[in-house]
């Protein structure tokens, strides 16, 4: 029940893109076309659970009992920049065709706050380590979701007329905002 | 220099340097932040007791307690603890008693409840129906205060925190006594009590067999299934296997839990655990030996009382761990102080040697209300007529005390199976004359007709002896009894054995309802030679007055 | 260029929300309040000023293999000393901003100024980029948290502009209305932009004046 309710939590109503506002610079970036959101997507879900577990570890063995908490930030984002060259490089290696698809938006993850902020969220709210794997799972579901339905209206608005001072990313954003909306409503 | 190493070097010589900032940094300002977290929690310490400043207490304590102070004095206590809600993480809690351990206020301080239903519980008005509440008040939904409906189960897991928070302030500060009942002093049977839980009342029948407790069974309750069948299965063998009450709650299963153990007490109330005993009236105790322990200095003190015509007559102590040195002198004082001053309640304490002496006091006390060892013997002369209930309805009997002898022990009337019965009668009767005891043998096949006759002699031993007017000497007797508005006096004059004549001498009351009493009674006397008579209906507190007068009367002539 | 330039080219021209669209999500998270748009942005024109110096002072000691590392871990202290300091001596803020103050860190204008900037340019000169982008970026942060709070809210920077009793569109103060009125204000930039870039051509040309009208 309690690992249900973060799990689709973290895909509807806490949304990490739509409510958290975590992620935006790829959602904005990357949202033109379906197919590229999918791709990033996948990298995502695959980075923020490897982070948010090898974090959790980090916080629970090493920061906490060592009383360093305040190099939290520091620490987080030195694993999760060499994590994501770590994968890279790993990817490469065992499956060049996984990295064709994926490589291209690694170096993009390492400033995706969503992944840093998943890893401080977990810390946050006192998660276990099974109960931050599902959190991080949801997390990234609900952050592709977001990212794919966003680009699959892209995809329709460019063929449409929208003003000139609307082109792009104000239409995007205002679309977000409907989309936010929508997923508010699974609130209640 | 070699490119790798340098990078290495500058890298490492980075994060070395910030490393040193950051400790730096955080040295400065943790004290700071530590304080301000304190500052922020007191002040939402605040919004349930007034109060500016907050005292860890040195013990340690069952729940989170902060001594609240103002102006440096004690006002009260804040009590933080987590309830159980509709969502597993629970209600974060903050209550605020006063010195009373009576609520100042509640604050809900986290919860997860869901948004738009279980999240009313925060609403101020409804936490405002808390105040005032305090040890004396049940504090449970439906009676004196209300769970929100479709919150239910949020609603309750804060009220049950909040009665959770008076009972933990209430012991904390000594105002609940929390005494383990007795349970040698419970006499052999079943009792029934009731609690309320979670669904409402909890009825319980809790079962004693030589002093112990041998079965608890939940007759009725309303909890929901499933989740209180732990606490409804669990319960009642750790009452039994551990002869105590006060057993450990099953979590998730709490209120249930505390409502079995409530109705337990409940069942048990006229035997202590809640508020302090009737003081004992030692005059009415019966003859007998009476056999009771207390904690002394170190362990239990047990001792025997002598009791005789209403008088304590001697005390034994039996067994005990004090110093001897110490404690037998206090025992000496004590014993030989109850039994010149024939009062329990006021009594002095040997000086240097209090926990011995207020150990003995206690043994004696719950050797008084214990079940008494009768002894016959001591009974004062006269005629005794008791009922029992026997086997299909009452038993009457009747028998004479002689020089301390029982005498022509017979039954009056019974309503059992004259099959049965008169073989109970025929084996009994001689048999307690023999042993001039009721400790005898009961009659097999006959157990119920034989505990008839039993506790019907109980009954009128109890009752004491009946006048028995053909003991009395000729002669005119006056007595005085209290009437409906003021004293009341009579003349009763006996001649040959009997009652011939009972004249009112004064009395205050209306005349023509006096009078109807007066005639009635007086002719119900003459008529019956004996003073088990009804009231005169409408004229009670005159006939009552004159059936003390002319007792009364009859007394002194006998004396 | 003089310093006036270099501020007011990081205010308008290079303005890191409207413009480089840079730092989005603190931008949208944290402006449900003008003062909490205020805080951020001084949060991190404080870290941008401080990492752009560093950076630019060590930009000849540090081996461009390792630079990315070495900037993270620069912003990534900035960013600790300054959520300190706030959890010490403004405590609302630093609750205000939350989980957005440690995620400076990852504000793409701060490496990215690092990076595009402070490595290639003098201290003063570095100084100057930080303050003009940091000026900019808290100026939008303060607009769109105004905006958000007067129409979510009825009030601008606490104080009651609008009738405590007036029925206030709450969305504005929710996660939509922050897509909305960014959205709203990015096409409203836009469309002012697009006519004074055509009057400034039209004053340059008569003729094309002449013939738009």
């Amino acid at each position: 029940m309690e690992l249900f309710m973060i799990f689709f939590g973290a895909i509807f109503f806490n949304n990490f893109v739509l409510n958290r506002f975590l992620g935006i610079c790829p959602f904005l970036g990357v949202s033109k076309r379906i197919e590229t959101s999918v791709g990033m997507g996948m990298a995502v879900a695959f980075v923020m659970t490897l982070a948010s577990v090898m974090t959790w570890l980090l916080q629970g063995l090493l920061l906490n009992p060592l009383g360093l908490g305040y190099l939290q930030t520091i620490v987080f984002i030195l694993v999760i920049a060499a994590l994501v060259q770590f994968v890279e490089m790993f990817m490469q290696k065992v499956s060049p065709t996984l990295h064709k698809a994926l490589g291209v938006y690694l170096p993009l993850i390492t400033t995706n706050c969503a992944i840093l902020g998943i890893a401080i969220l977990n810390i946050d709210y006192k998660y276990n380590l099974v109960e931050t794997i599902v959190h991080s799972l949801g997390a990234a579901i609900g952050f592709t979701l977001a990212l794919v339905m966003l680009a699959g209206i892209r995809e329709k608005l460019e063929i449409n007329d929208v003003p000139d001072a609307f082109a792009g990313v104000p239409i995007a954003l205002i679309t977000a905002g409907i989309l936010a909306l929508a997923f508010s409503g699974f609130v209640l | 220099m070699n490119s790798s190493l340098k990078m290495v070097v500058v890298l490492g010589l980075i994060a070395f340097i910030s490393a040193g900032l950051l400790a730096g940094v955080n040295y400065w300002t943790a004290p700071i932040i530590e304080e301000n977290a304190q500052a922020r929690l007191n002040a939402t310490f605040s919004r349930v007791i007034d109060a500016d400043e907050f005292v860890e207490p040195e013990e340690e304590t069952e729940f989170f307690l902060r001594i609240a102070k103002k102006g440096g004095a004690v006002v009260g206590y804040v009590v933080r603890l987590t309830g159980q809600g509709y969502s597993s993480a629970g209600i974060d809690i903050l209550v605020g008693l006063n010195t009373e351990a009576e609520v100042q206020g509640v604050y809900i301080f986290s919860h997860s409840e869901t948004p738009g239903l279980g999240d009313r519980i925060t609403d101020p008005a409804w936490l405002s129906q808390f105040k005032g509440k305090g040890i004396d008040d049940p504090i449970a939904s439906g009676t004196d205060v209300d769970a929100i409906s479709g919150a239910t189960s949020s609603s309750t897991a804060v009220i049950g925190s909040v009665r959770r928070a008076v009972q933990f302030v209430g012991g904390y500060l000594g105002l609940i006594e929390e005494t383990e009942i007795d349970f040698a002093q419970i006499p052999d049977g079943t009792y029934t009590g009731t609690g309320r839980g979670f669904g409402g009342d909890v009825t319980v029948e809790v079962t004693f067999a030589n002093g112990e407790l041998t079965k608890v069974v939940i007759v009725s309750h309303n909890e929901t299934a499933g989740v209180s069948d732990p606490a409804i299965e669990a319960i009642p063998k750790a009452m039994v296997a551990e002869q105590k009450i006060q057993v450990d709650t099953v979590s998730g299963a709490t209120m249930t839990s505390e409502a079995i153990i409530a109705a337990v007490k409940d069942a048990l109330k006229e035997f202590g655990g809640a508020g302090p005993a009737e003081p004992i009236d030692i005059g009415s105790l019966l003859p007998g030996t009476y056999t009771g322990s207390a904690k002394g200095l170190k362990d239990d003190i047990t001792v025997e009382v002598t009791v005789s015509g209403g008088r304590i007559t001697k005390i034994v102590v039996l067994s005990h761990d004090d110093t001897p040195e110490y404690a037998e002198p206090a025992f000496a004082f004590m014993i030989d102080q109850i039994i010149e001053t024939q009062d329990l309640e006021e009594v002095d304490f040997y000086s240097g040697a209090t926990f011995s002496s207020e150990g003995l006091l206690n043994a004696v006390k719950n050797a008084l209300r214990s079940q008494v060892k009768l002894d016959i013997s001591g009974l004062p002369d006269g005629v005794y007529v008791g009922e029992g209930e026997g086997f299909h309805g009452i038993t009457r009997v009747s028998f004479r005390m002689v020089s301390g002898e029982l005498k022509d022990l017979e039954v009056l009337e019974h309503n059992d199976t004259p099959e049965y019965a008169n073989k109970a009668f025929a084996t009994l009767i001689p048999a307690i004359t023999e042993a001039q005891s009721l400790e005898v043998d009961l009659a097999s096949g006959a157990t119920f007709s034989s505990q008839g006759l039993l506790d019907a002699i109980m009954d009128a031993i109890k009752k004491g002896p009946v006048l028995d007017v053909s003991q009395v000497p000729d002669g005119v007797y006056s007595g005085t009894g209290e009437g409906l508005f003021g004293g009341l006096q009579v003349e009763v004059t006996v001649s040959g054995g009997k009652i011939t004549d009972i004249v009112v001498v004064d009395h205050q009351d209306t005349p023509e309802y006096a009078s109807l009493a007066i005639d009635g009674i007086t002719k119900a006397i003459l008529d019956t030679q004996s003073l088990d008579v009804d009231v005169v209906s409408g004229a009670t507190g005159t006939s009552r007055g004159l059936l003390e007068a002319i007792e009364a009367a009859l007394k002194s002539a006998v004396q | 260029m003089s310093i006036l330039q270099e501020l007011k080219r990081g205010i308008f021209a290079e303005n890191p929300t409207f413009r480089l669209m840079l730092g989005m999500c603190p931008t949208l998270a944290v402006t449900t309040l003008a003062v909490n748009g205020v805080g951020m942005g001084l949060a991190t024109t404080a870290v941008l000023l401080g990492s752009n110096l560093v950076v630019s002072a060590l930009k000849n000691v540090i081996p461009n293999q390792v630079r990315i590392p070495s900037f993270i871990v620069i912003i990534a202290t900035f960013v600790t000393v300054v959520s300190l300091l706030l959890e010490a001596f403004a405590y609302s803020l630093y609750e205000a901003l939350g989980i957005f103050l440690p995620l400076i860190v990852v504000n793409c204008i701060i490496l990215g100024r690092a990076e595009a900037y402070a490595s290639k340019h003098s201290l003063g000169k570095s100084a100057l980029d930080a303050l003009g982008i940091g000026l900019g970026f808290t100026l939008s942060l303060t607009v769109l948290g105004a905006i958000r709070e007067f129409l979510g809210a009825g009030t601008v920077f606490g104080l009651q502009v609008l009738s405590e009793s007036a029925d206030m569109a709450t969305i504005f103060s929710l996660p939509p209305g922050a897509f909305i009125t960014l959205g709203l204000m990015m096409a409203l930039i836009n469309g002012l932009t697009a006519r004074r870039g055509k009057r400034s051509v039209a004053r340059r040309n008569p003729a094309v004046a002449k013939r738009e009208g």
